[in-house]
């Protein structure tokens, strides 16, 4: 074939580009497209793990926040409870202890009204006493004469009663 | 004539006819996959690469005819 | 200054009986280049803190392997097809791009009296296009065989049932060579004709005029990588595929 000789085709050369063209392939093959895959994949298998990571996290804390706001609205309920008991104890603690109170007061205030009575009839039964004397020093000076003792204090008390 | 003027004529005739077609082809091609992006720009990244394969392939017409006024001309 | 145009790569010298073209050497400096690269990338291969150049490699690999996945619609496939497109890719780009450095050109070397560029476009040498295309053609066979048995695989093109379909099968041959002829030319033709329209260009006004095609050239010269990867991916693709109505075959079987 002529043309073949214009093209310039001779199978000595032609076999030394396939050998070229072979020991390309076989170093890109093993030099090139496979190690360079190899990160690609590998980095590629990385990032979505990364991302599949991330994910999980966020789950998490989400699930971890959900849980804290239960926890919270918990703890907050039953300091509620606490309050509203403490208040319950308090109220009642506080019941009691006007009743108390009030009752201690009472027997104070009773005590007291007893004394002033006592005391009371203390001194009245004194200041009739004295004034019963006094009437009667009066009397004998007024009247001059010693009475009989007994009639004396009789009249004297008649008085005195009289003035009461 | 003589032969090798024949020749040249004949190559040159041939190239030249053999590529009427493919280069009406491919302006067709060309055209529609033009139109095709400015009706759909987002799709332009799939659209050249297989306009550029569809016109390779219109394009085995004139390499036809390349290889026979080649064959003329040198065989 | 001469025009000088030839569709084959020149020889520079012979190594025993092997005839050194330059295309030869470009392709074997691009090698080693990619395989510098690699290396390096190896070495110094971080798994978290990756530099700006494994970040260029890395994103170069997993953009092209999530494109093969949407190509081919499996990882398991995408796994084993991806290499090897990841090297035509690479290797197809590298060269394309390498032929815009600049001075290229003006170094020649003396052999016998002529000329001979030392610098050319590594896929405008069609020897090494038909390489990677029989790679590839061959592959997408083994895969083909693996996948429908050899004798499913060759009942695919000579098929006795009818003559329409025995026609057919014989058109299937066809196709199976024209997908040789086309995904080779297809490269080599578009790099020739890019090297040969700025040659041209530049032979005709050299001050700016060359330019726009210089950048209609770095377009063909990404484009043309990618379709050829693209390609090898699809034609594997369409190979490894079992047909609706084999599987029907097969359940009535």
């Amino acid at each position: 074939m002529e043309l073949f000789e214009a093209l310039g085709l001779n199978v000595k050369i032609l076999l030394a580009q396939l050998v070229n063209f072979a020991v390309l392939l076989f170093v890109i093959y093993k030099f090139g497209y496979g190690p360079i895959m190899k990160v690609l994949n590998d980095r590629q298998n990385k990032i979505e793990k990364g991302i599949k990571d991330a994910n999980e996290a966020k789950e998490k804390l989400v699930e971890i926040e959900n849980k804290e706001k239960e926890v919270l609205a918990e703890a907050r309920r039953e300091a509620q409870e606490i309050i509203k008991k403490a208040q319950a104890i308090a109220e009642e603690s506080k019941a009691e202890v006007v009743e108390i109170t009030k009752q201690e007061a009472a027997k104070i205030m009773a005590d007291t009204k007893k004394k002033i009575e006592q005391e009371r009839a203390q001194i009245m039964s004194e200041v009739k006493g004295e004034i019963s004397e006094l009437i009667i020093t009066a009397t004998e000076k007024i009247i001059g004469k010693k009475m009989d003792a007994q009639e004396d204090k009789r009249l004297v008390e008649e008085i005195v009663g009289g003035i009461k | 004539m003589e032969l090798e003027a024949a020749k040249m004529l004949g190559a040159g005739i041939a190239i030249g006819l053999g590529a009427i077609g493919p280069g009406i082809g491919e302006g067709i091609a060309a055209s529609k996959a033009l139109e095709a992006i400015g009706r759909n720009p987002e799709a332009s990244g799939k659209i050249v690469p297989l306009m550029f394969v569809s016109m390779a392939i219109a394009e085995s017409t004139a390499i036809y005819a390349l290889v026979i006024s080649l064959i003329i001309l040198f065989g | 200054m001469e025009l000088n145009i030839s569709l084959a790569p020149d020889i520079l010298f012979y190594i025993g009986s092997l005839p050194v073209t330059n295309t030869l050497i470009g392709s074997f400096v691009i090698s080693v280049v990619i395989i510098a690269a690699m290396l390096l990338v190896k070495k110094r291969l971080k798994k978290d803190t990756p530099g700006k150049f494994q970040n260029l490699v890395e994103f170069l690999m997993s953009g092209s392997y999530d494109f093969v996945v949407s190509i081919i619609g499996s990882e398991k496939k995408a796994k084993k097809i991806f290499p090897l497109a990841f090297t035509l890719f690479i290797f197809i780009l590298v060269a394309n791009l390498a032929t815009f450095i600049p001075g290229q050109a003006a170094v020649t070397f003396n052999r016998e009296g002529e000329s001979v560029a030392i610098f050319r476009a590594v896929m405008a040498d069609y020897g090494m296009v038909f390489v990677m295309t029989m790679i590839t053609v061959i592959l997408v066979q083994i895969v083909a065989i693996a996948v429908h048995g050899p004798f499913g695989y060759m009942g695919k093109f000579f098929n006795f049932k009818s003559p329409l379909s025995f026609f057919l099968g014989l058109m299937d041959i066809v196709g199976e060579l024209a997908k040789i002829v086309s995904l080779s030319f297809r490269l080599f033709g578009n790099i020739f004709a890019g090297e040969v329209l700025g040659s041209v260009m530049l032979f005709l006004a050299p001050f700016f005029v060359p330019l726009p095609f210089l950048f209609l050239g770095l377009l063909s010269a990404v484009v043309q990588a990618f379709v050829f990867a693209v390609l090898t991916v699809v034609f594997v693709k369409l190979a490894s595929e079992i047909e609706e109505e084999e599987l029907v075959e097969e359940a009535s079987m």
